[in-house]
């Protein structure tokens, strides 16, 4: 019943933002950090914002009759950004996690994926959870969910913080940390498509730390979130949202 | 190795370039402000009027003790609580400007100190006004003896331009880090872009250090 209220709902919204698209699309202004492929970059090619996250920014926003304007913000920035009107969306490697809706408001889970490890080439330990970590001197990504449970995992000898995960690659494969935890799809991307030299991605490897990506839009912004909600689902239902995760290799 | 640098370079320098234009701009939209606000600032600080010599050294100092940054994340994300609301460039230019006109006005007033006090004598004894005396004979002096920490100050701000890629300006730095990100070629792009700052910056001193031997002090 409340399935079928909601599809109801979504329906009714999508109309109404359908006759809105008619009219000259409104300008949806979208904030990414582009330093995480496959999720946001800058192709330098094109010298254009690519990747799964912008893709879902420009299909959900066109859907919700919006025209998307892209702008890179760096991280620590995109809060700040929305709040202070700079942009209406936050569409980015962004998860949702409680401290942060307690500034913004997220729309549902659009793409969820967990860690990967990555080791020194000449190391062949089959790694399983991050309590294998014993004894050494493991890297993580500032910003990402996996540094708490990370310094809370016993007997790790220590915690190195880096901006970026090609610093991250760069020090595993120098051998200054004995491995490095970062979102999976970022790391395998980084190790499988761009072939970095003397790095392992550890296969068996269980991520346990999930991250959950949505949307976010300023604090008590409901009508929006309400449309692009609508829009999510809609896209989710005939597999477009799968087919632009499925192109850039996340999730699931 | 120097043969995939070279191809790299080639593949980059044109996104970089589109930096290297806003890290110019920018630099010179703050460079007039810095020029202008400094020079303010230091006539108000010799200006012989106790209470406006006392508010601009006080300005002046907080202005030198707070760091840049704080200043660009005001100028951007706090002032449209106040009902301002400038565009990223807008905010980088002004706050990079205001930044550095407290240290253009130290080197204003250190140039203006520096003028020999008989000067001021003569051009007394000779019946100018404070206003005639300054713009006539102890400002084209104290300019000329303020030219080289000037250009200094012009350089450091030319790389300090690239702190406003933390309110969002894509100038060089942030342009090459977005790349680098992409491409996971640090140390090509990171080369890349120490060469064309030196690149900007070197014809620059070369520039100043021709104007100072044209008008130097003692030439």
């Amino acid at each position: 019943m409340l399935k079928k209220l909601n599809v109801l709902m979504a329906g009714v919204l999508c109309a109404a933002s359908m006759s809105i698209a008619h009219a000259d699309p409104a300008l949806l202004r979208v904030g990414a950090t582009p330093t995480a492929v496959p999720f946001n970059f800058l192709d330098p090619q094109t010298n254009t914002l690519r990747g799964a996250m912008i893709d879902i920014a420009d299909a959900v926003g066109k859907e919700a009759g919006y025209k998307t304007e892209i702008t890179p913000i760096p991280f620590a920035s995109l809060v700040p950004s929305l709040q202070t009107n700079k942009i209406d969306l936050i569409s980015s490697a962004f998860a949702k996690t409680p401290q942060r809706a307690q500034v913004v408001d997220f729309t549902q889970i659009v793409v969820e994926y967990g860690e990967g490890l990555i080791v020194p080439a000449d190391d062949k330990t089959d790694y399983k959870t991050l309590a294998d970590l014993k004894g050494k001197t493991v890297g993580v990504q500032i910003g990402t969910l996996y540094v708490d449970p990370l310094k809370a995992t016993p007997g790790v000898k220590e915690v190195k913080m880096y901006d970026t995960m090609a610093d991250l690659v760069r020090d595993v494969s120098l051998h200054r940390l004995d491995a490095a935890i970062g979102d999976g799809p970022v790391i395998a991307y980084q190790v499988h498509s761009q072939g970095a030299s003397g790095v392992r991605y550890v296969d068996s490897y269980k991520p346990s730390l999930p991250t959950n990506i949505a949307l976010a839009v300023r604090k008590g912004d409901d009508a929006r979130r309400a449309q692009l909600d609508a829009a999510i689902t809609k896209l989710k239902a005939n597999g477009t949202i799968d087919a632009i995760l499925k192109k850039w290799n996340v999730g699931h | 190795m120097f043969e995939s640098f070279t191809s790299d370079a080639i593949e980059f320098a044109p996104v970089l370039m589109q930096g290297v234009l806003t890290t110019i701009a920018i630099t010179a939209a703050a460079l007039v402000i810095a020029t202008l606000l400094g020079m303010v600032w230091a006539l108000l600080r010799v200006s012989g009027i106790a209470p406006l010599s006392h508010a601009s050294r006080l300005l002046t100092n907080v202005l030198r003790g707070v760091p840049i940054i704080v200043i660009l994340f005001y100028m951007y994300f706090v002032m449209p609580a106040f009902g301002v609301s400038l565009t990223a460039f807008q905010a980088g230019a002004l706050g990079l400007g205001i930044a550095y006109s407290s240290y253009m006005a130290e080197v204003f007033r250190a140039g203006i100190d520096a003028v020999d006090p008989g000067q001021y004598e003569a051009a007394q004894s000779i019946g100018m006004s404070r206003m005639k005396l300054m713009r006539r004979v102890v400002l084209p002096q104290a300019l000329r003896i303020a030219l080289p920490p000037y250009g200094n100050n012009v350089v450091m701000m030319l790389k300090d331009s690239s702190q406003t890629s933390v309110i969002t300006v894509v100038e060089l730095s942030m342009q090459s880090k977005l790349i680098a990100a992409a491409t996971f070629k640090s140390a090509t792009i990171f080369t890349l872009v120490a060469l064309i700052y030196l690149l900007m910056s070197l014809p620059m001193m070369y520039g100043i250090g021709r104007l100072e031997r044209r008008f130097g002090k003692g030439k």
